[in-house]
């Protein structure tokens, strides 16, 4: 029994069908982690794209130095520093909360990325033209640079977020009761993985591949051109 | 955006006053020195262009034509030499009796004596063109809407597109979209336009309307104009003055039947050898 729900070990049928429920508690967790952390990673990125972008190196240094250094250290490591490390320091937060942070500020530093390659990708001569025209620098970058760099960046955004809900079950070691976690649990407790694991494997698979098929229409469906301005 | 970097050790500060401008020189390049990297682009370039006069610069690429324009435009800047707009400095401002790099405020001041029509178009791709050429209008000179509204209709009539202003440019030919970007410059109601090759990037049966737009306002609009280009027809017939630039220095210059039809240059002669008569 987990949650308040029990299982019927009396054939494999039974007790998938049994377990369903609990799995999709751990689901709506792991849905719920995956979009705290994209949040996290989504805002972080741009901070850090923004920082990135300066042209006083004493900010830009430092902003590049920081997500070379995510991107170079495995997430567990992250995860750890931020689950067992903080709380020395005070800093106690809930392992969920500490899960979450630690995917966003990991794939902070691929969408600062993406950010970056999204306003690199605007030709040169838009914000020549603009120059000529006298437009400001901030009305520029808002105007002019932004609405055509979105739909570059939105479908990069979506395939991280599908890269985030994949993370999801190292959050298990902080023993965050993800669906991963969940099927380990009733594996341990009735002797059979085989079912609760498998379907982790074909609830994850739903769910990627309902969420890449989402980022594909997005895709399609934003303007090519940009955000149309009239 | 693309702020020139390092201006500072771009335009060096001096304390010798420039050449003051000639009595009716709207442009006046003083000894402009122009590098990138090791290449010099503009040697020691002295170029005057009169209120009103029209005056088309040709050569061969890499000559220097285009980044003359582009130097106007502030979109590049200068490593030495001095220029008056509009008997304004437009690289330099004076601040304790010297004369220093100008600041961004100086130069969004004097980019409002000049518009700049690009090779490639550069619209805003996703921009109705009724907002490409109001978008500057209301934003920059404080137009309210609807007056810029109104002034986008004008100068597309002007160009012949006044039936287009709810599209989008990837809805237009590339004759149609440069017609575009010269409406949208004219709507800044510059009193210097520059045209940066207007018709290198189009399909040579657009070329024409392009033109025809050009050698309108030409006659039309009390415009000083600097023209780069390749159309040697076109330039004999709309330019007061043919300027030859080869290796960032004007080789030879003058009315366009002397330059273009019997140059004295050997190297200008050279160079026109490359294109069909222009008469």
């Amino acid at each position: 029994m987990l949650f308040g729900i029990a299982w019927d070990t009396s054939s494999n049928w039974l007790f998938a069908s049994s377990i369903l429920p609990i799995l999709l508690k751990g689901l709506v967790i792991t849905i719920q982690a995956t979009v705290l952390g994209f949040f996290v990673a989504a805002v972080l990125g741009l901070v850090l794209a923004a920082l990135k972008a300066s042209r006083l190196r004493i900010i830009s240094w430092p902003a590049r130095l920081i997500t070379e250094f995510i991107r170079d250290t495995p997430l567990l490591v992250q995860l750890f520093f931020l689950y067992y490390v903080l709380p020395e320091y005070g800093i106690v937060l809930p392992a969920f909360l500490t899960g979450a942070l630690a995917l966003g500020i990991q794939y902070s530093a691929y969408t600062s990325e993406v950010y970056r390659a999204g306003i690199e990708s605007i030709t040169h001569g838009q914000t020549e033209a603009a120059r000529a025209l006298d437009l400001s620098p901030l009305r520029t970058f808002g105007v002019i640079i932004v609405p055509q760099a979105i739909p570059r960046i939105i479908p990069a955004l979506g395939n991280y977020l599908v890269s985030i809900m994949k993370d999801v079950p190292v959050l298990s070691v902080v023993s965050v009761l993800e669906m991963l976690n969940v099927a380990k649990i009733i594996g341990d407790r009735t002797f059979n993985y085989l079912v609760p694991l498998s379907m982790v494997g074909g609830l994850y698979l739903i769910l990627t591949l309902v969420a890449s098929a989402a980022v594909r229409h997005l895709d399609r469906r934003l303007p090519k051109q940009g955000i149309p301005l009239k | 955006m693309n702020e020139p970097e390092t201006r500072e050790s771009l335009a060096p500060a001096r304390t010798q006053a420039p050449t003051a401008p000639g009595a009716d020189a709207i442009i006046q390049f003083d000894k402009v020195i122009k590098r990138f990297g090791d290449v010099t682009v503009l040697d020691s370039l002295d170029f005057n262009v009169q209120k009103g006069e029209k005056v088309t610069i040709i050569g061969p690429s890499g000559s220097g034509k285009s980044t003359v324009l582009r130097i106007l435009m502030t979109l590049e800047t200068i490593n030495e030499g001095f220029i008056h707009v509009a008997g304004r400095p437009l690289w330099h401002e004076r601040r304790n009796d010297q004369w220093v790099p100008a600041g961004e405020e100086h130069l969004r001041d004097m980019r409002k004596e000049m518009g700049m029509v690009f090779q490639q178009f550069n619209l805003f791709p996703h921009m109705t063109v009724r907002r490409n050429i109001t978008e500057a209008p209301v934003h920059v000179l404080g137009l309210s809407k609807d007056k810029a509204h109104q002034r986008a209709e004008e100068y597309l009539e002007l160009v012949g597109l006044s039936d287009q202003a709810d599209k989008f440019p990837s809805q237009l030919s590339g004759g149609q979209q440069q017609r575009v970007a010269i409406a949208r410059a004219l709507a800044m109601q510059p009193n210097i336009m520059l045209f940066d090759e207007p018709t290198s990037a189009l399909d040579p049966e657009l070329v024409g309307e392009v033109l025809n737009v050009i050698q309108r306002l030409s006659e039309e609009q009390d415009l000083t104009m600097l023209l780069v280009t390749h159309e040697m027809q076109f330039a004999k017939q709309i330019s007061d003055r043919v300027c030859f630039f080869d290796k960032g220095r004007i080789v030879e210059e003058g009315p366009p039947e002397q330059v273009l039809c019997s140059p004295r240059e050997a190297r200008t002669q050279e160079f026109l050898k490359g294109f069909i008569n222009p008469d």
